[in-house]
C-alpha cells in the first residue's frame, strides 16, 4: 500500500488551505472529507464578509470555499469525499485510517496527519435549557441549514439565545425570510460576536440585544410556545422575580462552539482546557510529533480567513523536515488572557516570524500586551480595546533568543 | 368482603387526620372524595387508605382550583379503524402492551394494540434506566417480586429472539461504613429467601479492582450477578416489530376515548380513530391504566404518577464511570422513596452513562418537563458513588412518570365487575424487569376469558432481526453491507457513526415511524454528543425524500412537534 506523504482529515477553509499550501512538491498528499462536496460549513453561510484578510474582497462562504477549492486544481493532492474516517492508528512512524465510503472499506497511511476536523455547536441540554422538550429548540447552525441548504423556514417568531456570531448572523436571516426575531439574549454583560456583526446583523435591523439576561424555561408540548426570560446577576445566576414570558415557536441557540477532537484524541492527542483544541508548537504540531492541528478544530476563529491561515502554517510544517524530540517551551500566559496559540514554542524549529493567536479573558481598555522572551520584549502592541470575541494575532520573531528559558504573554495598563 | 370493622377504623383516621374527606365503600373497594388544597395530602390519605387491606382504593379527592389536565391526544380524527372487531384490544403500547401483544401473536388471534402517541414506548417504557434488576429490595409477597423473580432468567433468551442488546455484568451495592458491615448476612438471608443467585460479598479490594472509579470511602459491596441492562426503548420497539410480524396489527395515535359496558360486557371502544369492538381488552394503559378502568366500568385502584429525571452523559464519561450498575446503600430512612429503585449510576448498553431518577409525586401525567434543581440533586446523590463523573459530562436529561397505585404493587387480574377486561396496571419499577412473566400470565387470563383453549398460531417466528449496526459489524460483514447498498457507506450522524443506508432501512421497519425521534430511537442518529445538531437537518432530508411528506409535517417525536413551518400563503411576523 502507498503511504501518502500526507493527509489532510477536513475538506474546510482550514482543511483546503493546508492542501493547496502543498502545493508544489512532489509530496503525495490526500484529502479526506466526509460530506459529499468540499467547503465545510462555509456552503450553508450564504451571508458575506469571508475573504477580506486573505482575497481583499468581500465573498459570501460558497464563494469563499470555491476560491479555495479552485487553489487546489491542477495539484498532486488527492481527493475523497464522501469519505469518513471511523479509526485512526499509529505503527512505526505511519500513521494507519480506515475509512468508511459508499464503496466500501477502506485502509490508508500517511506520514503526518493534518486534523482539520472543525467544531460543533454547543446544545441547548449543555447550557442547562429546563422545561418541556417540544420542537422549535435548535442550535443556530441547524436553523442556518434549514434555511440555506434545504430552503425551510424553521421558526416565524423566535428568541435567539447568546449572542455569538452564527446567533447574530440567523437574526438577520431570519429577518430577511420574513421571520421575527423578538430579541438575542446574552448571558453574559458583554457580547460574545464580533462588533461588526452586532452592526450589521442587529442595529441594521433595530433587533434588540438583552445583555445579562437568559432563557430559565421552555414551554409546550407540542411545538415550542413560548419561553422565560430572566436576568442575572454578575456570576450569571438568575435573579428571582426578574422573569417575563415572551411567546414564541423558535429558540435558536449561539451558545458557543466546541472544538471537535475526537480524532485527535485517539491517538492521545493532549488537550488544551482553555482552547479545547489540542496543545501545539509555532508550526500547530501537536505533543504528538507529525499530527497538526489547525481551523476551529485547534481553536475556534472568529472569520474564516484566520482558519485558512492557521492550514497554510500547519501544511508548510507539515512539509518541513521532521524535528525528532522537540524540546518545547511552554508560553506563559495569566488569567488575563483566555488563551494563546500556539501553546508551546519548539525551540529546534524555525523561530523567525511566529504568528501568535490570542483571547482575553474580559473586555480591557487601554492595555499593552508584551511578549516577553527570558525577559525581553519579542512584541508590545498597545491596544485600545481589548474585548474576547475579537481575537487578535501577531507575529514575532524569536530567532535570537538563544536560549530560550521562558516565554510569557503579559498585559499592563498602557501609559 | 372488606371487613366492616376495618372501614369503619380507616374512616376513623382518614377523618380524624383528614376532616373534610368522605369515605365510603363501593363493594370492598375504599372510595376517597373531597377537595383539599395541598396535593401531598391527597397522596398521603390515599396512602393511609391503602393499608387496610381493602379491594382497592378509588381515591377521587380533587385539588382546590385544580383544573385537571386532560390526556394528550392526536388530534387526528378519522375512521381508519372504525368497525375493527377483534378477538383482543390491548391498550397502551409500552413494555407491558407489547410484551404481551407479542406473546398473544403466538395464537391465531386477532390481536389490536393501540396507542395514543406516535410511537410505541414514549411514556414510562422509555424514560427508565433500563437495568433488569434482582429484587433484592421487594417484599416477598409482592406481584413485583413475584413476576420480577420469573422474569430475571428470561431476558437472555428474550433478547437472543428479539436480536437486542443485553448486558448483564450484576449489580452492585456499595456500603460506604465500615461498622454496618453485619448488614452482608441480613442481605445475604434477603437474598436467599427472595432465590437470588449468585450474590457476592466484595471487600474493598476487589470492588476497587473491580471497579476502579467507585469512590475510595465505599467499604465493601454486594454483588448480584444476576443484574443485567437492556436498552428499554429500543425493546418494545423490537417487541412490537416482532408481533406485527406474527400477525398483531399496532394502531398508532389512537388513543381510547371512551367504551360502552352492558352488564359488565364491554361491547365496544371508542378512539379517534373510530370504534372497536373486541371480545376482550387489556389495560395496558401504563399512567392512564385507572382511566380506562373507570371508562371500562372497573376502577378499583388509583394511579398517583410519581416523576422521575435521568441524565444521559457523553460516552466519554464512561471510563470515569462503573461497568456495572452500581448505587450507594443510604439506609431504610426513605420508604416512600423506596417504592422506586434506588437508581445510580449505570452504564447503557450503547457506551453512555446515565444517572437517575429522581422521584416526586405530581399531579400531572404526562408533564416530562425536567428542572436544573433535579439533574443537581443527582449529581449530588451519586457523587459518593462516583466521584469522577461531572454536570459537565451531561448530554441530555429527561423526566419519567411512573404509573404507581396507593398499593405500590402491579394488578395483574381480570376485571372486578366487569368480565372481559383483564387489567396490566399500576406497573413501575420494577416494571421493565418483570415484563416477560406478566405477559404470560396476561395470556392465561386471556385464555380463562376465552373459555377455550387459544389456537396456535403456526407461523409464529419468535426471532426478529434488528436493523444492522455497520459500526459493530466487521470490517468484511461491513464491506458486504456497503457492496450491497452503497448508502450503507454514507456516513450521516458522526457523533454515533449512522449510515444513510441505517436510517432509511429503520423507515422500512415492520413498525416504521418516520419521525426525527423515531429514527434516533432505532438507529441512535442524534443519540451522540452533538444531539442531531448536525444530523437532525439531514435526518429530516432523508425522511423527507423516503416517505415523500412535506417538510412542514415531519415531526421530531410526537405529534405537532413539528419542526418547519409552513411557508405557503403566510404572512410572517405573528403567531
Amino acid at each position: 500500500m502507498a503511504i501518502y506523504d500526507l493527509i489532510v482529515i477536513g475538506g474546510g477553509p482550514a482543511g483546503l488551505a493546508a492542501a493547496s499550501t502543498y502545493n508544489g512538491t512532489d509530496k503525495s498528499i490526500l484529502l479526506i472529507e466526509r460530506e459529499a462536496q468540499l467547503g465545510g460549513i462555509l456552503k450553508q453561510c450564504i451571508h458575506d464578509g469571508f475573504g477580506l484578510t486573505r482575497y481583499k474582497e468581500k465573498l459570501s462562504g460558497p464563494e469563499y470555499a470555491e476560491r479555495e477549492i479552485e487553489l487546489l486544481k491542477g495539484h498532486q493532492v488527492e481527493i475523497r469525499t464522501l469519505a469518513f474516517v471511523t479509526k485512526i492508528a499509529r505503527e512505526n512512524d505511519v500513521f494507519h485510517l480506515t475509512m468508511v465510503t459508499r464503496t466500501g472499506i477502506e485502509h490508508v497511511q500517511g506520514r503526518r496527519l493534518i486534523l482539520a476536523t472543525g467544531c460543533r455547536e454547543r446544545t441547548g441540554k449543555q447550557v442547562a435549557i429546563h422545561g418541556t422538550n417540544p420542537s422549535g429548540v435548535l442550535t443556530a447552525g441547524s436553523a442556518q441549514y434549514y434555511m440555506n441548504i434545504l430552503g425551510q423556514m424553521p421558526t416565524k417568531r423566535c428568541v435567539i439565545l447568546g449572542s455569538g456570531d452564527i446567533g447574530l448572523i440567523m437574526a438577520r436571516r431570519i429577518t430577511l425570510e420574513g421571520g421575527h426575531v423578538i430579541g438575542v439574549y446574552e448571558i453574559k454583560s458583554t457580547p460574545s460576536g464580533l462588533t461588526r456583526n452586532l452592526v450589521q446583523c442587529l442595529d441594521d435591523f433595530a433587533i434588540p440585544l438583552y445583555l445579562s439576561m437568559t432563557v430559565t424555561k421552555v414551554y409546550g408540548h407540542e411545538r415550542l410556545i413560548g419561553v422565560d426570560v430572566a436576568k442575572v446577576d454578575e456570576r450569571m445566576r438568575v435573579i428571582i422575580g426578574t422573569e417575563q414570558h415572551i411567546d414564541c415557536d423558535g429558540l435558536i441557540l449561539s451558545v458557543g462552539l466546541l472544538p471537535e477532537n475526537e480524532m485527535a484524541e485517539q491517538l492521545s492527542v493532549p488537550i488544551n482546557n482553555r482552547t479545547k483544541g489540542p496543545y501545539v508548537d509555532q508550526g500547530l504540531e501537536t505533543l504528538v510529533s507529525g499530527v497538526y492541528s489547525c481551523g476551529n478544530a485547534l481553536h475556534v476563529s472568529d472569520v474564516a480567513d484566520m482558519v485558512s491561515e492557521t492550514g497554510v502554517i500547519a501544511a508548510k510544517s507539515a512539509l518541513g523536515i521532521e524535528v525528532p524530540n522537540r524540546t518545547l517551551v511552554e508560553i506563559n500566559a495569566n488569567n488575563d488572557f483566555l488563551y494563546v496559540v500556539p501553546s508551546h514554542i519548539a525551540i529546534e524549529k524555525s523561530r523567525k516570524d511566529i504568528i501568535f493567536y490570542f483571547r482575553v479573558a474580559a473586555c480591557q481598555e487601554n492595555k499593552t500586551v508584551r511578549l516577553l522572551v527570558n525577559g525581553h520584549k519579542a512584541f508590545e502592541r498597545k491596544y485600545k480595546h481589548l474585548r474576547p470575541p475579537e481575537m487578535e494575532r501577531f507575529q514575532a520573531d524569536l530567532s535570537k533568543y538563544e536560549p530560550i528559558e521562558s516565554i510569557v504573554l503579559t498585559m499592563e495598563d498602557s501609559e | 368482603m372488606f371487613d366492616p370493622s376495618k372501614f369503619e377504623k380507616a374512616t376513623k383516621s382518614l377523618t380524624e387526620r383528614f376532616p373534610n374527606i368522605a369515605v365510603s365503600l363501593k363493594d370492598d373497594c375504599l372510595v376517597l372524595d373531597g377537595v383539599f388544597d395541598v396535593y401531598e395530602d391527597i397522596v398521603e390519605a390515599g396512602f393511609m387508605a391503602a393499608k387496610y387491606d381493602s379491594g382497592g382504593v378509588i381515591n377521587r379527592i380533587k385539588l382546590l382550583n385544580h383544573q385537571e389536565t386532560p390526556m394528550r391526544i392526536s388530534p387526528i380524527i378519522d375512521a381508519k379503524y372504525d368497525g375493527t372487531r377483534c378477538d383482543v384490544l390491548i391498550i397502551g403500547a409500552g413494555i407491558i402492551g407489547t410484551s404481551i401483544a407479542r406473546e398473544l401473536s403466538r395464537y391465531d388471534l386477532n390481536t389490536v394494540l393501540v396507542e395514543k402517541e406516535t410511537d410505541v414506548a414514549l411514556h414510562a417504557s422509555s424514560r427508565n434506566d433500563g437495568v433488569i434488576h434482582v429484587g433484592i429490595d421487594l417484599k416477598v409477597d409482592t406481584l413485583k417480586h413475584h413476576y420480577l423473580r420469573k422474569s430475571v432468567g428470561m431476558y437472555r433468551q428474550l433478547a437472543d429472539e428479539l436480536d437486542i442488546p443485553f448486558m448483564q455484568k450484576g449489580q452492585l451495592i456499595v456500603f460506604s461504613k465500615k461498622w454496618i458491615r453485619p448488614l452482608m448476612l441480613i442481605f445475604k438471608r434477603m437474598s436467599k429467601k427472595r432465590e437470588i443467585i449468585g450474590v457476592e460479598i466484595w471487600n474493598r479490594e476487589k470492588l476497587l479492582q473491580e471497579e476502579p472509579n467507585i469512590s475510595q470511602e465505599a467499604e465493601f459491596a454486594i454483588f448480584f450477578a444476576e443484574g443485567g441492562i437492556i436498552c428499554p426503548y429500543e425493546t418494545v420497539i423490537a417487541l412490537a416489530d416482532n408481533a406485527i410480524e406474527n400477525g398483531v396489527t399496532v394502531c398508532l395515535e389512537t388513543a381510547v376515548t371512551g367504551m360502552k359496558v352492558i352488564d359488565g360486557t364491554i361491547q365496544e371502544v371508542n378512539t379517534n380513530r373510530g370504534t372497536i369492538y373486541p371480545r376482550i381488552v387489556i389495560n395496558a394503559a401504563g399512567t392512564f391504566s385507572d382511566r380506562v378502568a373507570a371508562m371500562a366500568e372497573d376502577q378499583f385502584f388509583t394511579i398517583h404518577p410519581r416523576k422521575g429525571v435521568e441524565a444521559i452523559l457523553d460516552k466519554k464519561a464512561a471510563v470515569r464511570s462503573s461497568t456495572r450498575s452500581v448505587s450507594m446503600y443510604r439506609g431504610s430512612s426513605d420508604r416512600r422513596k423506596d417504592h422506586s429503585k434506588g437508581g445510580g449510576g449505570i452504564p447503557t448498553v450503547d457506551g453512555n452513562v446515565l444517572i437517575g431518577p429522581t422521584a416526586v409525586e405530581t399531579i400531572e401525567r404526562e408533564d416530562f418537563s425536567t428542572d436544573a434543581d433535579s439533574i443537581a440533586q443527582l449529581f449530588e446523590r451519586h457523587r459518593d458513588t462516583l466521584p469522577n463523573i461531572h454536570p459537565s459530562d451531561v448530554i441530555t436529561y429527561f423526566a419519567g412518570i411512573r404509573a404507581a397505585t396507593y398499593e405500590e404493587d402491579f394488578i395483574i387480574r381480570k376485571g372486578k365487575w366487569t368480565h372481559n377486561i383483564i387489567h396490566a396496571a399500576g406497573i413501575q419499577s420494577p416494571g421493565l424487569t418483570a415484563a416477560p412473566s406478566i405477559a404470560k400470565d396476561i395470556v392465561a387470563l386471556v385464555e380463562e376469558v376465552y373459555q377455550s383453549p387459544l389456537p396456535l398460531n403456526i407461523d409464529f417466528d419468535p426471532k426478529r432481526k434488528a436493523t444492522p449496526r455497520l459500526n459493530q459489524l466487521s470490517e468484511d460483514e461491513r464491506q458486504k453491507y456497503i457492496s450491497a447498498n452503497p448508502d450503507f457507506g454514507q456516513i450521516v450522524c458522526r457523533c454515533e457513526e449512522i449510515s444513510k443506508g441505517e436510517i432509511i432501512a429503520a423507515l422500512n421497519r415492520p413498525l416504521s415511524v418516520p419521525t426525527l425521534d423515531g429514527i434516533k430511537r432505532r438507529v441512535r442518529a442524534g443519540m451522540g454528543r452533538c444531539q442531531g445538531g448536525f444530523c437532525g437537518p439531514l435526518v429530516t432530508q432523508i425522511i423527507h425524500e423516503q416517505t415523500k411528506l412535506p417538510y412542514d409535517q415531519i415531526f421530531k417525536k410526537g405529534h405537532g412537534q413539528v419542526l418547519i413551518r409552513p411557508t405557503k400563503g403566510e404572512t410572517y411576523g405573528h403567531l
